[in-house]
C-alpha cells in the first residue's frame, strides 16, 4: 500500500516536472481525446446486446461508417469487441464481455 | 536513458531492412563488428510489412523474422533502433556518424515487454505500421513480431494521464528522457536507407489523398498480411468484403510530369501477387488490373503472370485519367481503352489500389558528396563488377537505395555490399 502510494508520487512529480519543462497538454489533443472517447463508448454501447455491421452502428449512433469501423478496429485489437464472419458484405461486431475477455 | 551505442565499430549499416540486415549478417559472419541504425522502432523495414512475396508466394514476415532474430542475437552485430543517422563525415580513418537516439520514454533495460503499458492507455491513434488503417495506443510496442519489443510512447498523442506508469510492473516509463545525440566512429559504411512510395497526392486527378477508397499499394499488402488490421480483406470507408476491386498500374510512374519518369520495376509484379491473394481471399470478388505494359522481368515472372490471367484476374490495357467516386463513396475509375477503340469509360468498383512509384528515402545523403544519378538514386562506381561501390572510398550501397528493385535482387546486392566492405577493411585498414 505505502508501495503504491511512493510511485504514484514519484509519477505525479515526474508529470509535473514533464509540465514545467514542456508546458501544458496542448488543448487541441486534449479535445481530440474526449470527442474520440466519447465516440469510442457509443460505438461500444451499440454492440454491447447484440451484433451489428458498420453501417447499422452508423445509423444507430449518427457516426460516419469510416469512424465507426475505425473504433471497431480498435475494439477488435484490444480485446473489447469479436467479430462475427461473413463471406460477403458486412462483417458483424459485438462486444466482449469481461469474462470472455481474459 | 542510458545509451549503449558503441562509439566505434568497424561497419555501420544505416538502415535495417532486407538489404541492411543481410548485410549486417555476412558481415558479422566474417568476424567483423558491425553496427546497425535503424529510424524506425524496430529493424525489418518495408519487407516485414508486406503480405507475401512474389513469385513464390511464401509468407514475407516468415522469412523477415529469422533474419531479425538472427541480427538481435548476433554476438558481433549491436541494432540501435529509432535512431536516426544526421550526417556521416569521412575522415583519414574511416566516417564519423552523427546519430540521434530518439526517446521512447521508457528505461529499455528494463522492460519486459508485458504490454501493460498499451493495455491501460485511454488514448487510440492511427497505426503506422499499419499505413493510417489500423489502430494503436499513445504507447504501443509496434507490431507483433517487431525486434527489439519496446514499447514507444508518443509524445504528440500522450495527454499524460500517468496511466502507463501506474500499471508498469518494472516502473520503467520516464516521461523526461531526451533525445541522446552521439558520434559513432566506422572504417566502412554500408548505406541501405532503401525507398519511400510516392504521395497519394501527386497525380491530384486520381484524388488518393481524398477518397477513402482509394488506397495506396503497401496498405493493400497490410489488408493481405494475415495480422493486418482488419483480419480480413474490408474496405476503409465502412468495412464492406469489396466485391469489385482494381489496380491502377504506373499511378505515379514513368510520367515526367510529376518528375519520375522512370520505371518503378516491382509495381506490376506486386499488383499481380496482390490480385492472386486476393482472388484466394474472396472467391467472389472481381478483381481488374488497368495497365499500359506488364512488365515481368524476372525469373519466373512470366510465368507468374500467365498463372494470374488463368486465374481469371482481369487485365485491361488502358490508361486511367481520373478517379471519382459516387455517393456511396464507391471509385469511379475513368479509364481510356488501348485496345478496343479509345472510348472513355466510367468503371465503378469498391476498392481502387494505386500502384504507386518507388522513390529513393534520402536526396541529401547525410551531407556526403555522393554521386547520384538523375532520379536521386545512388549511382555505383563500377556497376559490372563491384555495384555496391560508390565514388567515396569505403562507403557502399546496397538494394532500393540505388534503385528500385526486387527482393532476390536487394538480397544479393546485399551480400555484395557486405563483400566489398569486408575486403575494404581487410586491404585498407
Ligand atoms: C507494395 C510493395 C510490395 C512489394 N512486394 C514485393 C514482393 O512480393 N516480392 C519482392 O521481391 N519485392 C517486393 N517489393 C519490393 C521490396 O519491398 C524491396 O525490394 C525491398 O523491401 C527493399 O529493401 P531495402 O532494404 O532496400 O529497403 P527498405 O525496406 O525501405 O529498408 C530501408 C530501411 O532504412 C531505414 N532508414 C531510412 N533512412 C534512415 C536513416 N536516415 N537513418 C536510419 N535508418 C533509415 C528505413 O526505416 C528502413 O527500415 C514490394 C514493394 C512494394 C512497395
Ligand atoms: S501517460 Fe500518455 S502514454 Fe501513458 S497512458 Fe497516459 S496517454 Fe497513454
Ligand atoms: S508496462 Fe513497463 S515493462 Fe511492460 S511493456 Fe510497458 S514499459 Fe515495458
Amino acid at each position: 500500500m505505502t508501495q503504491d502510494k511512493d510511485k504514484n508520487k514519484a509519477i505525479a512529480q515526474q508529470l509535473k516536472d514533464l509540465t514545467a519543462k514542456k508546458g501544458p497538454v496542448s488543448p487541441t489533443l486534449l479535445a481530440y481525446y474526449k470527442d474520440s472517447n466519447q465516440k469510442h463508448k457509443k460505438v461500444l454501447d451499440s454492440i454491447k446486446e447484440k451484433e451489428k455491421t458498420v453501417p447499422e452502428i452508423s445509423a444507430e449512433t449518427g457516426l460516419s461508417t469510416d469512424i465507426v469501423l475505425w473504433h471497431l478496429t480498435a475494439m477488435k485489437k484490444y480485446g473489447q469487441a469479436e467479430v462475427i464472419l461473413a463471406k460477403s458484405g458486412y462483417l458483424k461486431y459485438i462486444a466482449m464481455h469481461e469474462e470472455s475477455k481474459s | 536513458m542510458k545509451s549503449d551505442l558503441d562509439k566505434q565499430t568497424d561497419v555501420l549499416i544505416v538502415g535495417s531492412g532486407i538489404a541492411g540486415l543481410q548485410s549486417a549478417l555476412d558481415i558479422a559472419d566474417s568476424g567483423l563488428n558491425v553496427t546497425i541504425i535503424e529510424r524506425s522502432p524496430s529493424i525489418g523495414g518495408k519487407m516485414i510489412s508486406l503480405s507475401k512475396v512474389f513469385p513464390t508466394l511464401d509468407c514475407a514476415s516468415c522469412i523477415t523474422t529469422p533474419k531479425m532474430a538472427a541480427v538481435a542475437n548476433h554476438p558481433r552485430i549491436k541494432t540501435m533502433t529509432y535512431t536516426e543517422v544526421n550526417t556521416i563525415r569521412k575522415t583519414a580513418d574511416g566516417f564519423d556518424v552523427d546519430v540521434t537516439q530518439k526517446p521512447r520514454f521508457i528505461n529499455e533495460d528494463e522492460c519486459i515487454s508485458c504490454k501493460k503499458c498499451e493495455q491501460a492507455c485511454p488514448v487510440y491513434v492511427d497505426d503506422n505500421f499499419e499505413y493510417g488503417l489500423g489502430v494503436k495506443k499513445a504507447i504501443s510496442i509496434p507490431f507483433t513480431n517487431a525486434v527489439p519489443q519496446l514499447p514507444v510512447l508518443e509524445e504528440n498523442h500522450c495527454i499524460r494521464c500517468g496511466a502507463c506508469a501506474r500499471v508498469c510492473p518494472k516502473d520503467c516509463i520516464d516521461y523526461l528522457q531526451e533525445p541522446i545525440p552521439q558520434t559513432i566512429k566506422a572504417k566502412a559504411v554500408v548505406a541501405a536507407t532503401g525507398f519511400e512510395i510516392a504521395s497519394m497526392g501527386i497525380k491530384p486527378e486520381y484524388q488518393g489523398e481524398t477518397l477513402t477508397n482509394v488506397i495506396s499499394s503497401l496498405q493493400a499488402e497490410r489488408l493481405l498480411a494475415p495480422h493486418g488490421p482488419y483480419g480480413k480483406v474490408l474496405r476503409p470507408s465502412d468495412g464492406k468484403i469489396p466485391d469489385s476491386i482494381a489496380y491502377v498500374q504506373c499511378a505515379s510512374s514513368r510520367d515526367q510530369s510529376i518528375g519520375i519518369p522512370y520505371c518503378s520495376r516491382v509495381c506490376c509484379m506486386y499488383a499481380i501477387k496482390q490480385a492472386m491473394l486476393l482472388a484466394g481471399a474472396l472467391p467472389l470478388g472481381e478483381i481488374t488490373i488497368y495497365y499500359m505494359d506488364i512488365r515481368a522481368f524476372g525469373k519466373g515472372y512470366e510465368q507468374f503472370y500467365a498463372q494470374a490471367r488463368s486465374m481469371g484476374i482481369n487485365f485491361v490495357k488502358a490508361k486511367v485519367a481520373k478517379i471519382s467516386e459516387d455517393v456511396d463513396r464507391n471509385p469511379i475509375v475513368r479509364i481510356d481503352r488501348q485496345e478496343e477503340g479509345s472510348i472513355p469509360q466510367d468503371i465503378t468498383h469498391d476498392l481502387v489500389v494505386l500502384s504507386q512509384g518507388i522513390l529513393p528515402s534520402r536526396k541529401d545523403f547525410f551531407g556526403l558528396d555522393i554521386t547520384l544519378n538523375e532520379f536521386g538514386f545512388v549511382q555505383s562506381n563500377s556497376p559490372t563488377y563491384s555495384p555496391a561501390k560508390t565514388n567515396i572510398n569505403g562507403l557502399f550501397v546496397a538494394g532500393v537505395i540505388k534503385g528500385p528493385k526486387d527482393i532476390p535482387d536487394t538480397i544479393m546486392e546485399a551480400g555484395s555490399a557486405a563483400i566489398d566492405a569486408i575486403n575494404y577493411i581487410r586491404e585498407n585498414l
